[in-house]
């Protein structure tokens, strides 16, 4: 049976990496690849859930609201909440051009991707509720590569075309009269706003508008250079929602630097999880690195992952495995990997094979 | 589209006689936009690197003159959705700063910005 499906395998990866052929001269910028970084949510990594609700407040009145609403559920721990938030970007930055953006200093780096992760998870096999509460910044985010800002300087000469044939359609329509009116003294500013109001949703509802209106495609900003990304989280787990029963779960920092130049990606990782409850508690460090090299519908990478427990249960261990992504339309993705898995589960180390289908992936494709 | 939103807004600028003036946009919050322009109904150039256009011309009296300007402002920012635009005039008797925010309601969505300027003098 394990032959049979070995052979499936095999025939199946062999598939995926013949169609790879046909696209291996692909001239597309690759998108973004930032599935191997720090977890975007440290806290909710900590805590082994994925929120299916979380709320990201986008001003400091938001976020302040978010905490309120759940104040409600006091003396008791909201059961399931997460929440995630950007400092800096919960107020407006107008001065702040996407030109100025394209190079950051450290401490302007660590300003703009800095971000907190809290969030509540109750255990219905121990009725206890953890807490978790992390943090996550990049001390250096690389640079705008030149495509990027050649499509963004192309983008913005479209929007502005986009806005010339747009306020030809309104001065065609009645624009031309009700400026007029305006010049005139028959309207105020404020009659003169609501007027206009209605003649642009007009104008919005027509055919020759839905047919020039269209959002620029294609727009991914892509960050090249050094980057350093580092994260840490704690979780503490509550015995019957009480607060005197608050002990340390877990612990974690990750510290993840890279490089990306072209198609090229080198990221290593260097992380710490503590464990200090249950019969398994253990502290484990990992470090390792994988070159990536990406095209807009492909991706083959090789992995290698040290881990090395410090205390607690356990081998020392290692993965070491090659990976090929290959992209099927707008969010599928077929993973296919091959190598040798570490030891886990008192088990010794194993066969790695497996064949991966992600549909609709907003997040990590695959872990580190 | 959905996840577009806009702003609609009109405001009254002084000017001097005979004096063009300089309208300066800034798209900020790190989006993506371009300013198109109109002067009495007739195009006006905008240099897209800068945001920077020049209005009327010297001997040119812009008392009463409408300048229509429509900024289309793309969200390209993964942390926010929030767009603003800053409109900058000077020439006449006193500066004037005219910002304007308005958050998209999804990720790559489009805000339109249509801001009016009526001319006049003392």
């Amino acid at each position: 049976m394990r032959l049979h499906c070995f052979t499936h395998l095999t025939y199946a990866a062999a598939a995926l990496i013949l169609s790879f052929a046909a696209t291996a001269n692909a001239q597309t910028e690759p998108e973004p690849f930032n599935s191997l970084r720090t977890p975007p949510s440290p806290a909710f990594t900590l805590l082994g859930i994925e929120p299916s609700a979380v709320e990201r407040p986008s001003t400091p009145a938001d976020f302040a609201l978010t905490f309120l609403n759940k104040a409600a559920e006091l003396p008791s721990l909201p059961k399931n909440f997460a929440v995630e938030a950007s400092p800096f970007w919960l107020k407006s930055h107008p001065t702040l051009t996407w030109q100025l953006d394209a190079t950051r200093t450290p401490w302007q780096s660590i300003q703009r991707t800095f971000t907190v992760s809290t969030a509540t998870y109750r255990r219905d096999e121990n009725a206890a509720t953890d807490v978790g509460i992390g943090f996550r910044t990049s001390i250096w985010s690389g640079q705008l590569t030149d495509a990027t800002r050649t499509r963004l300087t192309n983008a913005a000469n479209a929007l502005g075309r986009q806005g010339e044939a747009f306020l030809d359609l309104i001065e065609r329509r009645g624009g031309a009269a009700l400026r007029k009116r305006l010049q005139d003294g028959e309207l105020t500013t404020e009659q003169f706003n609501v007027e206009r109001a209605a003649l642009i949703a007009t104008v919005e509802s027509s055919k020759e508008f839905q047919d020039l209106a269209k959002p620029i495609k294609d727009l991914a900003v892509s960050r090249e250079g050094f980057m350093l990304e580092v994260a840490g989280a704690a979780t503490w787990q509550f015995a019957g929602e009480e607060w005197e029963t608050r002990d340390l779960h877990k612990t974690g920092i990750w510290v993840t630097p890279s490089y990306q130049s072209g198609h090229w990606n080198v990221v290593g990782v260097l992380r710490y999880i503590g464990d200090e409850l249950g019969d398994d508690a253990s502290d484990v460090t990992e470090w390792g690195a994988r070159p990536i090299y990406t095209t807009a519908t492909w991706t083959a990478s090789v992995e290698y992952l040290r881990r090395h427990v410090t205390s607690g249960t356990g081998e020392n261990t290692y993965r070491f495995a090659g990976i090929v992504e290959r992209r099927f339309g707008e969010d599928t993705w077929v993973t296919a990997t091959f190598g040798r898995d570490r030891a886990r589960d008192g088990k010794a180390a194993g066969l790695l094979a497996q064949l991966g289908l992600n549909i609709n992936v907003g997040k990590e494709r695959f872990k580190f | 589209m959905a996840g577009d939103v806009r702003v609609v807004d009109t405001n009254l600028y002084m000017v001097t006689k005979d004096t063009p003036v300089q309208l300066r946009v800034t798209v900020g919050d790190a989006q993506v936009g371009g300013t198109a322009l109109r002067l009495d109904g007739m195009p006006v150039p905008i240099n897209p690197a800068t945001g920077v256009a020049q209005i009327g011309q010297p001997g040119q009296d812009l008392k009463r003159s409408v300048l229509e300007c429509l900024t289309t402002v793309q969200d390209i920012n993964p942390s926010s959705n929030r767009t603003s635009v800053t409109y900058d005039l000077v020439g006449g008797p006193a500066a004037g700063s005219f910002p304007y925010t308005i958050s998209v309601t999804a990720d790559k969505g489009l805000a339109r910005y249509f801001i009016t300027f009526l001319f006049d003098r003392t």
